[in-house]
């Protein structure tokens, strides 16, 4: 039943991104790398070269990033007595592959052996290059401060969580009314505050290997985009706009990617943390002078504050779902834009085919 | 086009130049400074950036950059990278009848070798006499 639950929901989240894709929703700002393609046939060789490239490792990504997400389900079916412990660190990890495949295969920017003749003259910009110029203009600040605030949280939820009967720290304890006592003809006359415990709670059980995943997966993030902006400029003063769209297209990708899974990462931690906190909010408490007679039950109590703070996790578990989706979407959308997608010439090729 | 940074400044290495490649940047970053094409506290491209933009030693940068800062033109900072320095723009009519030359040269339909060629000769006569 937990497996069709899962199944339906990831169904659902591909359903969301696709209409997202599809209506149009998210915002057309995008560049085109088909459009920047340079008009001149002797400087297309390295164009479309570094095109293929960019093709190739961005489907790559893709489709490691899917191998990810059922690889994480069939280790959550393998190892169920794992506690979803696959399925909380997904995000995290499939972030890690797909970065590593951005990684280990740069964009070229030289032309092949083949193509490259004599060596030509080289040019340079006097601009120097930075991160900023390529992406997003939140590109560094929203992940950073997302992880930052990210890591607050998942060190408060390891520091308050305790061990269960397996010994790992995937619960909390707290104070509760636990007995009541009563008199000679079973009336309440007092209740009694006690140790309860609750679960499944982000405990380090859970947020030490999804911090080691983020802090991994920042790092390379970062070194990507670094390098990204690192990268020799081509040789042709001519492919200098073409050079500058990739970089872009590439620091887009790379940028909302990674907020993406750090935003889907947080809403399993954060539906757990809302979860376990709305059990501590409710008590069964008998009153004071009520008598208890077999098989009747105390009223249900709860803690405002704590009702509150649970729904306030829950909400931000939704509110980062739809913004991980939206970026995501954002992400597929640019990853598109290589295959032709938003271009003005594949619209026209593609209408004049119609 | 802008967005790239591209006509702020460009230098170019020529393997068929007889200056070496650490004369032709210093060479080029001079006379961009000298017209005012840098001005005063742009910041320079990292030496490792220029190397690889220009398909050179990191070591063949890091030496055009001490010579201008020897003449200079440029410092370095630790931590703020290389700027050029106030006041090194040449305030001088030559510098328009360079410009004037130039607009000149395209007009009658020259390139840029066959005017460097023509300075050149002009140069060597002038030594010569």
């Amino acid at each position: 039943m937990s497996n069709l639950i899962l199944i339906v929901a990831l169904l659902g989240f591909a359903v969301v991104l696709l209409v997202l894709l599809r209506i149009g929703l998210l915002p057309h700002r995008r560049i085109s790398v088909i459009d920047a393609m340079p008009v001149k046939e002797a400087d297309r060789g390295l164009a479309e070269r570094i095109l293929r490239a960019l093709r190739a490792r961005n489907l790559s990504a893709l489709i490691l990033g899917v191998i990810g997400v059922v690889a994480a389900v069939l280790i959550h079916q393998a190892f169920i007595t794992s506690g979803g412990l696959g399925l909380v660190a997904a995000p995290a990890g499939i972030w890690v592959l797909v970065v590593l495949v951005l990684l280990c295969w740069p964009i070229p920017f030289e032309a092949s052996e083949r193509q490259r003749g004599e060596k030509g003259p080289a040019s340079a910009s006097l601009v120097p290059r930075t991160t900023r110029m390529f992406g997003p203009a939140w590109g560094l600040v929203v992940p950073i401060v997302l992880f930052s605030v990210a890591l607050v949280g998942i060190l408060g939820a390891g520091v308050l969580s305790s061990v269960d009967d397996r010994g790992r720290y995937r619960q909390i304890d707290y104070q509760t009314v636990t007995s009541s006592v009563v008199d000679g003809n079973m009336i309440v006359t007092d209740n009694l505050v006690g140790q309860a415990s609750a679960g499944p709670f982000p405990g380090w059980y859970y947020t030490v290997p999804v911090v080691v995943l983020l802090v991994a997966g920042l790092g390379l993030t970062l070194f990507a985009l670094f390098g990204n902006a690192r990268r020799p400029s081509l040789r042709n003063p001519g492919l200098a706009e073409f050079d500058h769209v990739v970089r872009t297209h590439n620091g887009y990708v790379l940028s909302s990617g990674f907020s993406a899974f750090l935003c889907l990462q947080m809403v399993p931690l954060l539906s757990m943390a809302a979860t376990v906190v709305y059990t501590m909010a409710s008590n069964h408490i008998y009153t004071v002078g009520q008598k208890m007679d077999d098989g009747s039950t105390g009223g249900v109590v709860y803690d405002p504050w704590q009702v509150a703070f649970a729904w306030s996790l829950g909400g931000l578990a939704v509110l980062l779902l739809i913004v991980g989706i939206l970026l995501l979407g954002y992400l597929v959308a640019w990853v598109a834009v290589a295959y032709g997608a938003g271009s003005k010439k594949w619209q026209r090729r593609v209408g004049a085919s119609a | 086009m802008a967005a790239s940074g591209w006509g702020v400044g460009v230098i170019v290495i020529d393997p068929a130049n007889q200056n070496g490649p650490s004369e032709q940047i210093r060479a080029q970053i001079a006379a961009l400074i000298y017209s005012g094409a840098l001005a005063e506290d742009t910041k320079l491209p990292t030496v490792r950036q220029l190397a690889g933009d220009l398909r050179v030693a990191t070591g063949t940068v890091a030496r055009a950059y001490k010579e201008l800062e020897a003449a200079g033109m440029v410092r370095t900072g630790r931590a703020n990278g290389t700027k050029v320095n106030a006041g090194q723009t040449l305030e001088s009519p030559l510098l328009a009848e360079v410009r004037d030359l130039t607009l000149d040269a395209q007009r009658a339909g020259l390139g840029l070798e066959e005017l460097q060629k023509m300075v050149e000769a002009a140069w060597n006569s002038s030594i010569s006499q």
